[in-house]
């Protein structure tokens, strides 16, 4: 690793003054899980690391009924999975944090880590697609939510201007009955990238989808979800255009990890599999209130 | 019978271990240390123009910078093709082309960047039927001046470094008498090693010219032999130790850093130079597994008797093959796999391509050539419509039976693995699956192999008796894991009553412990083993003539009984060891003899050379090992995704001196087995290694184990101690070819290439898409070419 | 520049003055001459310098120096109290749960925090744990039982 300045800030002022003196030479340093393995790959050498880990607003998970969700950037994968507000309302979001890395790594990582780091294959971002999850953004301009799907722009790509840093997360408060899921596929059961991933959630009947690694970015399957909230029974028969319909939404690669065909043809059965398990979720009644 | 062996002693290096404190090369810290790292080449074929290591020089805190002209020697353990650095040409992507030693890791690092090489690249071979063509591009253009070991056949003006020959009976009679006659073809991809240590390497230069080098490494004397080589130095001048382990597989076996280091080393006199691999360096310029096409021609009666083979073997060597010439070898001698078959031709190839260096890798050849021959077998034995376990049980080796080579077998404990694996699958049970659009299935696959070593390799041993009865063993055997310390231990507490826990065992350091060739090809237990044995056998000698003194019996009426020399016929009339250590006290205060230290040297019995042309011999190789492994998988049907359920393994080992340690060995290698077949490939593109890493370099983590039955087979191998013989090689060899078979079996589809991956899978279901294998000869012996369905491009 | 921390390692107090560009990992190693934990790959995917850092397991090759300030570290090197082995280094070492040994310390260390969370975990809790730990030598099954076995599950 080169050498850098390392500076821990106790504000988000300060975090803001940084960043606007230090612009693109300044990066945060969250959980480290990606920003120290791609310094260690000299793919990224900044001169200054801003740890954020010491503002106490970024470590907090709370829950209110009129506002939602807040998950502080510095929020780890593991606090999210454990929490029970979390596994009581928004189970899909505990399902995707754990199936980020290895158990140790998700000590340190985090979930506004993940959505900053904006890989095209990262687990948590389509269940925060189809929860409606704003990005709460801090500048000294004031607070800013952006909705989840316009803060990511594409590959390591996020809307972000000079001098903002990504405050957490926030989750509307889900109303009414609703289930989720997100289904994985990936080479190995333990630690590794989604070949692809698609998270399905129904509220009151009205179907969210979104997908991973199968496009620059994590899209929302508004064709799939069309279909899906039109439809009267959902089984394996009936999915079979809503698999077709996610087909004709994305734009995979053939990489290392599968070829482009059958990232189409996986898209199909995780659209499936979460589907089905989504519902399955949702006919168990969860409601929206505890 | 025993008291020590075929006991679970715990491991004596357990401690050590759980404790953090036993230390690996890289744990290594030493006053003034510098650090090292490597320039390598992004062509995978070109010609050195110029290397300008002159930026780096000026950097403040290098201290040492070399080129290939620092280490212009070639060497190379059985062809000696290679320098440490490259001099004239790079021949594979990631080749060190230049070294660095610095005060610090990352001023290291940042010279390297400095320095500039210039290339002219030149066009590269990159598959085995590339390598092979006669317009091909040399890849060592001076192969014919290059010195290689007598078992050897290089072809100079070609890309191949060894054409090894099979000539068994009459092959075209054989053919002629043959009621079916098929063809198949398979690929294995290169896949690595990968213990979790890095390759790591500390070399110190004295004074006096003697070079010391901390090596993790298992074979100490091996490497000693190649630095002596490289750097002109007598042997007495380098020093090889290898502390701690952190896992082999064969990926340690050869020496590489260690030539790198040295030079260094000599620039810096007095400082210790420390090159660490990351592992993105270890995956591409260490050695790995190499790539191996085989094509079989089996020639079948009706009664399911193999009466020929034509099997053609084509290694994809990589840029050196100073040691791959010896997998080709071997894959020759082995090449039909454990089956008796009167009439073989078989041809085995090592190509050089511009690829990562293939070097030996557990098993040695025998993962990839029984790939093939197991998965053939259960596709000759279903167009024949016999059963694939009674078709192994039909042409597998019996007493008497005859090897490849026409070495005639005893002792063959190959039919009762068979019918071991057999039962604990419960072989024709139908299994249910666990959902819908999942399907289960069962394969069986065998193999044998013997230690790949030249005929004469030698092994010897220590053992000094203390004065307080306990005892030191030294052997340069070394413990990478698979328990030798503890089993040596086990052998030396046998013959001597002296309890395990009052050993130390001393390993691996040129200057201190005793000559052993290498820690490979599953020859420790074997070789070191019988060394080891006859060292205590021969201090306990020592010690029954000078009790024979003082006790005034005759030496044959006295035994070794619970540390003491005992009187077979008076059992109160003893000395104890303890009271012998420094030699015997005599009644009036003088001594005889002095200290007790007991010497034994091994070599295996009269394995002799094979005739040049056919491959014919009686005894080729120290001993055999027989095993069988049968596997339970489920496919899912819509992902291609295959969970293996269950894996019963039987091996024969003649004896296990530890059976906790032998069942943890098979264990490990039925899971590296299953990393090799469903998830391990080297993915390169023009000789570019794209998943250098663990993030797309997949090895079985823990959720990928399957229930295991591991049986021990016991038929004693004569000349082995205790009758044991080698077991932690062939423990991953049938793994893959029984889970390909296993798709067969639940799909009727055929796979004929590693790593069976969910992609591979689910289009072989979709398109019910098989690979062909020629059907030369029909059922009824009629000729003519037909197509049958049993596999999968 | 350098920084002045403070941090309790195996229950001793330290203070050090660290470059930022240092992990945890290189710290203990290099600084501490903590040489138990491991480094196999630098990137998060072995485990092998699992260490645990208030009461959690964590990759140390992924976590600065400067970060542990204030911190409580436990490393295989202080498992072992007054010579007495814990039970889980006593459980691996009767159930041949290691071979090479290189990725005990981190294999012992996701362990022993399983432990210290849930002293009565589950199969797929075990797996869960020390599913970001590779051994490419046991096969994991025997380290599976070693863990049951210091959890009291076996006997």
């Amino acid at each position: 690793m080169k050498k850098f300045q390392y500076v821990k800030p106790s504000t988000l002022d300060e975090v803001a003054d940084i960043l606007l003196k230090y612009g693109e030479e300044a990066r945060i340093l969250n959980g480290g899980t990606d920003l120290l393995v791609r310094m260690r790959d000299k793919m990224i050498t900044p001169g200054v690391v801003v740890d954020i880990k010491a503002i106490p607003e970024l470590k907090e998970l709370k829950y209110t009924k009129e506002e939602g969700l807040y998950i502080g950037a510095a929020v780890t994968m593991n606090e999210v999975i454990c929490s029970k507000i979390v596994l009581e309302r928004y189970r899909i979001l505990a399902e995707a944090a754990h199936e980020v890395g290895s158990y140790q790594l998700r000590n340190r990582a985090t979930l506004t880590g993940n959505v900053c780091n904006a890989s095209p294959s990262g687990d948590t971002i389509a269940p925060l697609y189809v929860l409606s999850a704003n990005v709460k953004i801090f500048s000294k301009d004031g607070i800013r939510l952006v909705p989840i799907d316009e803060f990511i722009l594409g590959v390591r790509k996020i809307a972000l201007n000079p001098g903002e840093i990504v405050m957490g997360l926030q989750i509307p408060d889900i109303k009414g009955k609703n289930g989720g899921a997100y289904y994985k596929h990936a080479r190995r059961k333990d630690v590794d990238l989604a070949t692809v991933g698609v998270a399905a959630f129904c509220n009151e009947g009205k179907w969210k989808i979104a997908y991973a690694a199968v496009a620059p970015k994590i899209l929302r399957g508004y064709k799939a979800e069309e279909l899906l909230n039109n439809m009267e029974k959902i089984d394996e028969e009936a999915l079979i255009p809503v698999m077709d319909a996610a087909v004709s939404e994305i734009s995979p690669i053939s990489d290392v990890r599968a070829s482009k065909e059958y990232r189409v043809d996986m898209i199909k059965i995780s659209l499936k599999r979460a589907v089905l398990a989504a519902l399955e979720q949702y006919e168990l009644g969860q409601e929206g209130i505890i | 019978m025993y008291k020590y062996v075929g006991e679970n002693i715990k491991r004596v290096d357990g401690l050590d271990k759980v404790t953090g404190y036993a230390k690996y090369v890289d744990d290594i810290k030493m006053p003034g240390m510098l650090y090292a790292k490597i320039k390598q080449s992004p062509y995978a074929h070109a010609r050195i123009i110029k290397v300008d290591t002159s930026k780096a020089e000026a950097l403040e805190g290098v201290k040492a910078v070399i080129t290939g002209a620092d280490v212009p020697n070639r060497v190379g353990l059985y062809l000696e093709d290679k320098t440490f650095l490259a001099t004239d040409k790079v021949r594979f992507i990631g080749e060190a082309v230049a070294a660095v030693a610095a005060v610090t890791p990352e001023i290291a690092e940042e010279a390297v960047e400095l320095i500039e090489v210039e290339y002219e690249e030149l066009p590269g071979v990159f598959s085995a039927m590339d390598a092979i063509k006669h317009d091909a591009p040399l890849i060592h253009e001076d192969l014919g001046n290059y010195k290689y070991g007598p078992i050897f056949f290089p072809k100079p003006g070609t890309n191949i470094s060894n054409h090894y020959k099979i000539r068994k009976g009459d092959i075209e009679k054989g053919f002629a008498e043959a009621d079916y006659i098929m063809e198949n073809e398979f690929y294995v991809p290169h896949i690595q090693h990968a213990p979790i240590e890095n390759h790591s390497v500390i070399a110190l230069t004295e004074p006096s010219g003697k070079v010391t080098v901390w090596s993790a490494c298992q074979s100490p004397y091996a490497v000693r032999k190649a630095l002596s080589v490289a750097f002109n130095l007598p042997l007495h001048k380098v020093r090889v130790i290898s502390p701690a382990v952190g896992g082999g597989f064969g990926g340690k076996a050869g020496t590489t850093l260690e030539g790198i280091t040295i030079p260094l080393s000599q620039k810096c006199m007095g400082r210790p130079v420390k090159l660490t691999y990351t592992r993105e360096e270890d995956m591409i310029g260490s050695f790995v597994r190499q790539g191996c096409l085989a094509k079989i021609k089996t020639g079948v009666k009706k009664d399911g008797r193999i009466v020929a083979e034509e099997n053609t073997f084509y290694w994809e060597g990589g840029a050196y093959t100073e040691y791959g010439v010896n997998i080709a070898r071997a894959g020759g001698y082995a090449s039909t796999g454990p089956y008796d078959i009167p009439n073989v031709k078989a041809d085995s190839y090592c190509l050089y391509t511009n690829q990562p260096v293939g070097g030996p890798y557990r098993g040695f050849g025998m993962s990839e050539i029984h790939f093939a021959i197991e998965q053939n077998l259960d596709m000759v034995a279903a167009q024949m419509g016999i059963d694939p376990v009674e078709f192994r049980k039909i042409n597998a080796i019996k007493e008497g039976g005859h090897t490849v080579t026409g070495q005639q077998l005893y002792n063959v404990g190959i039919t009762k693995c068979i019918e071991a694996v057999e039962k604990d699958i419960e072989w024709g049970k139908e299994e249910k699956p666990s959902g819908p659009n999942k399907v289960r299935g069962k394969g069986i696959a065998c193999m044998y192999k013997a230690p790949s070593q030249p005929n004469n390799v030698a092994s010897s041993a220590v053992v000094k008796i203390n004065e307080d009865g306990t005892a030191n063993l030294l052997v340069t055997a070394m413990d990478i894991g698979q328990g030798s310390n503890t089993v040596l231990a086990q052998i030396a507490a046998e013959v001597l009553t002296i309890p395990v826990e009052k050993i130390s065992v001393i390993t691996g350091d040129t200057d201190v412990t005793p000559y052993e060739w290498q820690t490979v090809a599953s020859r420790i237990t074997y070789c070191a083993g019988n060394a080891v044995k006859k060292a205590a056998e021969d201090a306990k000698e020592q010690m029954l003539k000078l009790a024979s003194i003082g006790l005034g019996l005759p030496a044959e009426y006295l035994e070794l009984k619970d540390e003491h020399v005992v009187s077979i016929v008076y059992p109160d009339r003893k000395i104890s060891i303890a009271s012998l250590a420094l030699g015997l006290e005599m009644p009036d205060g003088s001594g005889v003899h002095g200290p007790i230290i007991g010497r034994g040297s091994f070599i295996p019995p009269n394995v002799r050379n094979t005739d040049k042309e056919t491959g014919q011999g009686e005894k080729p190789v120290a001993f055999w090992t027989f095993g069988a492994q049968a596997v339970d998988i489920e496919i899912d049907l819509e992902t291609g995704q295959i969970e293996v359920i269950k894996v019963a393994a039987a091996y024969d080992v003649g004896k296990a001196i530890n059976p906790q340690l032998c069942k943890a060995q098979i264990e490990g290698g039925i899971v590296q087995g299953i990393g090799s077949a469903l998830l391990e490939q080297q993915i390169m593109e023009k000789g570019k290694v794209l998943n250098p890493n663990f993030v797309d370099y997949k090895i079985p983590a823990v959720r990928d184990v399957p229930e295991m039955i591991v049986r021990i087979v016991e038929v004693p191998e004569v000349t082995g101690p205790y009758g044991a013989r080698g077991v932690g090689e062939p423990a991953m060899v049938p793994t893959a070819p029984a889970i390909a078979n296993a798709i067969y079996n639940a799909l009727g589809i055929r796979i004929n290439s590693l790593p069976l991956t969910a992609e591979k899978v689910l289009y072989a279901i979709k398109n019910n898409k098989s690979v062909s294998c020629k059907l030369i000869k029909n059922n009824k012996g009629e000729d003519g070419e037909g197509q049958v369905k049993c596999g999968v491009d | 520049m350098k920084h002045n921390i403070s941090f309790t390692v195996n229950g001793e107090k330290v203070h050090m003055e660290v470059e930022p560009n240092k992990t945890l990992l290189r710290m203990l190693r290099e600084d501490l001459n903590l040489t138990g934990a491991k480094e196999g790959c630098g990137a998060g995917e072995c485990g092998s310098c699992t260490v645990i850092v208030d009461g959690k397991a964590v990759n140390s090759c992924m976590m600065l120096a400067v970060e542990a300030d204030g911190k409580d570290i436990l490393t295989v090197e202080g498992l072992a109290k007054n010579g007495i082995l814990d039970p889980l280094q006593q459980s691996f070492i009767d159930n041949a749960a290691l071979q090479c040994g290189y990725c005990t310390p981190g294999m012992l260390m996701s362990a022993k925090a399983l432990l210290m969370r849930n002293p009565n975990p589950s199969e797929d809790e075990i797996k869960e744990a020390i599913g970001g730990n590779l051994c490419r030598c046991t096969g994991y099954k025997v380290i599976l039982d070693a863990i049951k076995e210091a959890a009291g599950q076996i006997n």
